[in-house]
């Protein structure tokens, strides 16, 4: 009976080894799993960091490189209200020296999506034929972003004197930034 | 007959539970399998993780690109468009302007004067249609782009 005793011992003692080294095997491989999901996670970080990065550097180069080039064009933009009044200023006064008279028509700023709203100019010019023609061309190709939208001429001959005059209604279309941005 | 029982009696054998033989062999075979088992997992683990850093790719960001090319041309138009506006604006009329003499139908509360019997010395003395340009706010700022 002792004998069978200490078999029966030794057995149990033999399974319980057993068992333990096959929970020790489960755990072991239960942490090695989320170990390796964990690394996982954190190499994808690593790899989106590096992309990010990347396209950063690639950005700040691009940004660096083509400074001179994007302020050049920045300037062919209206950039805020004072541009606009230096412009109708500017407007004026050649209209002064190509000896025509100017007159605003309309003057608005119209929202609309994107990064620029637009500056929507509508003049009327009266004067000599060549002036009014040089005028409107001089209009037509202002230095800034924008579009002559429509344009009307008409021409006026004095029956008495026969001197011709001429009125032109010019609406223009010009790009200025946005003020939030 | 007591004799027979006792010999017979020495004639059980006792059962063995244990067997060393048998339950090292058991014993070592259940040993190797879990090796195996866990060399397999291990080998799949490690192959599974080793290329991880390999294929694993960040996410694709999308910046929105510089075109120089565009920008380029842009800066090309621009450039010519503000040569053509300095030309332009560089060519100051020389002759006198004349008087608008059309028929205008603007309301006014000043007396109505015919404008057809104005002549061609009225014009001269009478201020020109500039006058009205520069009764305005004096201008005094200009573009200043790309000069």
């Amino acid at each position: 009976m002792k004998r069978f005793s200490k078999k029966i011992h030794t057995a149990f003692t033999a399974l319980l080894f057993l068992g333990g080294s096959v929970a020790v095997f489960v755990l072991v491989s239960h942490m090695e799993t989320r170990g390796g999901e964990a690394l996982r996670e954190r190499l994808q970080l690593i790899a989106d960091e590096q992309v990010f990065e990347q396209q950063f550097n690639t950005l700040i180069s691009t940004v660096n490189d083509t400074e001179e080039e994007r302020t050049t064009l920045a300037g062919f933009i209206l950039e805020d209200e004072r541009d606009t009044i230096e412009l109708l200023s500017t407007l004026d006064t050649i209209a002064k020296e190509q000896s025509v008279e100017l007159t605003t028509r309309e003057l608005r700023e119209n929202e609309v999506e994107g990064s620029f709203n637009t500056l929507l100019l509508g003049y009327e010019i009266r004067g000599q034929e060549t002036a009014v023609v040089r005028m409107s061309e001089i209009l037509e190709t202002l230095p800034y972003h924008g579009h002559v939208t429509s344009f009307v001429m008409d021409r006026n001959t004095d029956e008495t004197t026969g001197n011709v005059t001429m009125t032109a209604k010019l609406n223009l279309e010009l790009s200025i930034k946005k003020h939030d941005q | 007959m007591t004799r027979t029982v006792f010999k017979r009696s020495q004639g059980y054998q006792e059962q063995k539970l244990m067997n060393p033989a048998r339950e090292w062999v058991i014993g070592i075979s259940i040993l190797i399998g879990i090796v195996i088992v866990a060399g397999v997992f291990d080998a799949r683990e490690y192959f599974k993780y080793n290329s991880l850093a390999s294929e694993i790719e960040g996410k694709t960001i999308e910046i929105k690109k510089y075109r120089h090319s565009v920008a380029e041309r842009a800066r090309q138009s621009f450039d010519a468009r503000l040569q053509q506006f300095n030309q332009l604006k560089s060519q100051i009329p020389t002759v006198l302007p004349p008087v608008v003499l059309t028929a205008s139908s603007t309301a006014t509360t000043t007396p109505e004067v015919s404008s057809e019997t104005q002549t061609e010395a009225d014009a001269v003395d009478t201020p020109a249609v500039t006058d009205v340009v520069s009764e305005e706010t004096a201008p005094t700022s200009t573009l200043s782009i790309g000069e």
